[in-house]
């Protein structure tokens, strides 16, 4: 990994930032969608702040604070797409512990087995789901 | 036709280096760093919205659509460019007219790349979801104009992008058509595991 944008750090820098976006991204979403189990937070409002700061704050840090500069070259497309993937599937998995550990007392668990995928998320967390899941599997 | 590409380019990058500031938020806009990840952020938000579950799975097909059609739009250019004689980029053929305000890539200049894969994200969203399509539209034109107003890219080269989007997205179509159930059985595994 020679060169200044093919550096570690340069790495890290971009992984943090679609990091952060996606985390985001996803709190904006539980907000606006109601999907109380991956929110971190038990108020809408704090959804939408912290989803709009976050996605606004990391492009800001990362186009003018990171000492980024355009004119050189950027990443290949094929490690580019395998950061980008690596660091979107990171944050979801990431989104969906601190919000299962967020919601565990605010939301206590449904007492349908229903399995609606996604909308089984706004009633109780993921890790409740998950868990029921696997349960029943085992049974 | 190759002249009027050229005063077509000439026009648009002579736009640049007048105004820092433009210059610097056109280059931002149309960089490899930025209108991916805002794509993979609308990839995200799609696969997890819907008003009711068929939205949703709608949605999710898009996204489906989507990547596939940015893969298949990129084996299109890799194709052209293998087939073709290498173009010159604007700022390699006039080195001394061409305002450079971008890093100099080292690909063929035909078709563009960057081009084809935003829009095929853009096309193949919108054949699902018109709304977000259209939306996703304005990154794609952006990048599209900001590469000729940069110089590295002739509006010729951005054409070819787009048409290579427009096939790489109705091989995606087809080969999501024909691998069925494979897409619906994906999705249905991840419902089960409460992730779509």
């Amino acid at each position: 990994m020679d060169g200044y944008l093919g550096s570690w750090s340069f790495v890290a820098e971009y992984c943090l930032y679609v990091f952060i976006a996606v985390i985001g991204m996803l709190q904006l979403i539980a907000a606006r969608w109601e999907l109380r189990g991956i929110s971190f937070f038990g108020n809408k409002g704090w959804g939408y702040a912290f989803g709009a700061a976050a996605i606004a704050a990391v492009f800001i840090w990362f186009f003018r604070f990171t000492g980024l500069d355009l004119a050189q070259p950027t990443f290949d497309t094929p490690p580019q797409l395998f950061w980008l993937a690596v660091s979107t599937f990171l944050a979801v998995a990431v989104t969906l512990a601190i919000s299962s550990i967020a919601n565990h007392k605010r939301m206590p668990s449904a007492t349908d087995d229903d399995n609606e995928g996604i909308d089984t998320l706004r009633r109780q967390t993921y890790w409740r789901s998950i868990s029921k899941y696997f349960k029943g599997r085992a049974r | 036709m190759i002249s009027a590409d050229e005063t077509v380019f000439f026009w648009i990058n002579g736009l640049a280096g007048r105004v820092a500031v433009i210059d610097d938020i056109i280059r931002t806009l149309s960089c490899d760093l930025f209108v991916p990840v805002v794509m993979i952020l609308a990839m995200v938000g799609l696969w997890f919205v819907g008003h009711n579950r068929e939205q949703r799975e709608n949605n999710q097909r898009a996204v489906f659509c989507s990547l596939a059609g940015m893969g298949f739009a990129n084996l299109v250019v890799y194709i052209l460019n293998a087939a073709l004689e290498d173009r010159l980029r604007p700022f390699e053929a006039f080195p001394a007219q061409v305002n450079l305000i971008f890093y100099p890539p080292t690909d063929p200049s035909f078709p563009s790349n960057a081009t084809a894969a935003a829009f095929a994200m853009a096309i193949g969203v919108w054949l699902y979801n018109r709304k977000l399509g259209y939306v996703l539209l304005i990154p794609a034109i952006a990048i599209a104009f900001g590469r000729m107003y940069m110089g590295v890219h002739y509006p010729l080269d951005i054409v070819g992008g787009f048409l290579a989007a427009i096939v790489g997205v109705a091989i995606a179509r087809l080969v999501l058509k024909y691998t069925e159930p494979v897409p619906t059985k994906i999705i249905m595994l991840m419902r089960k595991i409460y992730l779509a």
